[in-house]
């Protein structure tokens, strides 16, 4: 399963890339608590406090790291059960501004921590269809 | 009930016959017709549908008529919305945090 978000945000790539890879930054904006190693192969813990007061640890590792254009982590969390997920985001200038493209893969289909790539995709492309019939 | 309902479609064979389905209920001759293969063949494929839930059989006389369950489904498009609804807020942070950090900077 995948997550694709497309975001234009009024602030510099400069800014925009940094708010993703100082980790005194990342942790004003992401909230909760962050151990990180902004360097390609560095590993990263976060945790933060869900709503109902859970504990939530997040963890990973990045596997790119490109200036001003491109972050791209490995991802785990409860929420993965287990499985190693991909998240990337890109940064392009786009009229003084940036346009963020977030995109989050290799999610579990279902709380059981199973991928199934295919099947997904076919039913996203269904539940329109199916849930516009009677 | 979700994980049944992936692997029942991660056959191309029923994958076609949820495709029909979707377009309104069919009787079980009707929808073996265009798939060359037996009568029974298609049966367990449908018998699969079955019992991940994707599938209901009615009875009319003697045939049996098959109706999608869109349910299943639901549920699915709800699991991603969970993922998505995290990153949206995350992202709506991300953005007042650098309109601020970009307005601390015009006033120095």
């Amino acid at each position: 399963m995948d997550v694709k978000i497309t975001r234009r945000i009024p602030a510099s790539v400069e800014t925009v890339y940094r708010a993703w890879t100082d980790p005194a930054q990342i942790a004003k904006w992401q909230g909760g608590r962050l151990i990180a190693e902004i360097a390609v192969d560095g590993l990263w813990f976060w945790e933060h406090t869900s709503d109902s007061g859970k504990k939530m640890p997040h963890y990973g590792r990045y596997v790119a790291l490109e200036k001003n254009a491109r972050i791209v982590t490995t991802w785990m969390s409860k929420g993965t059960s287990g499985l190693e997920s991909r998240l990337e985001v890109t940064l392009a200038e786009k009229d003084g501004g940036t346009e963020l493209v977030l995109e989050h893969t290799g999610l579990p289909d279902d709380e059981g921590g199973r991928g199934h790539e295919g099947g997904w995709k076919y039913f996203v492309n269904r539940i329109a269809e199916v849930a516009a019939s009677p | 009930m979700l994980n049944e309902a992936f692997s029942a479609l991660s056959d191309p064979t029923r994958r076609a016959i949820v495709e029909r389905l979707a377009r309104g209920p069919r009787r079980v001759t009707e929808l073996a017709e265009p798939f060359e293969m037996s009568l029974a063949a298609v049966s367990k494929h449908i018998q699969v549908l079955e019992r991940a839930g994707l599938v209901k059989r009615t009875r009319e006389g003697r045939e049996h008529v098959l109706t999608l369950d869109a349910r299943p489904m639901r549920e699915v498009a709800r699991y991603a919305s969970k993922f998505e609804k995290f990153w949206n807020e995350r992202l709506d942070r991300l953005e007042a945090f650098v309109i601020e950090v970009e307005n601390q900077k015009e006033k120095k």
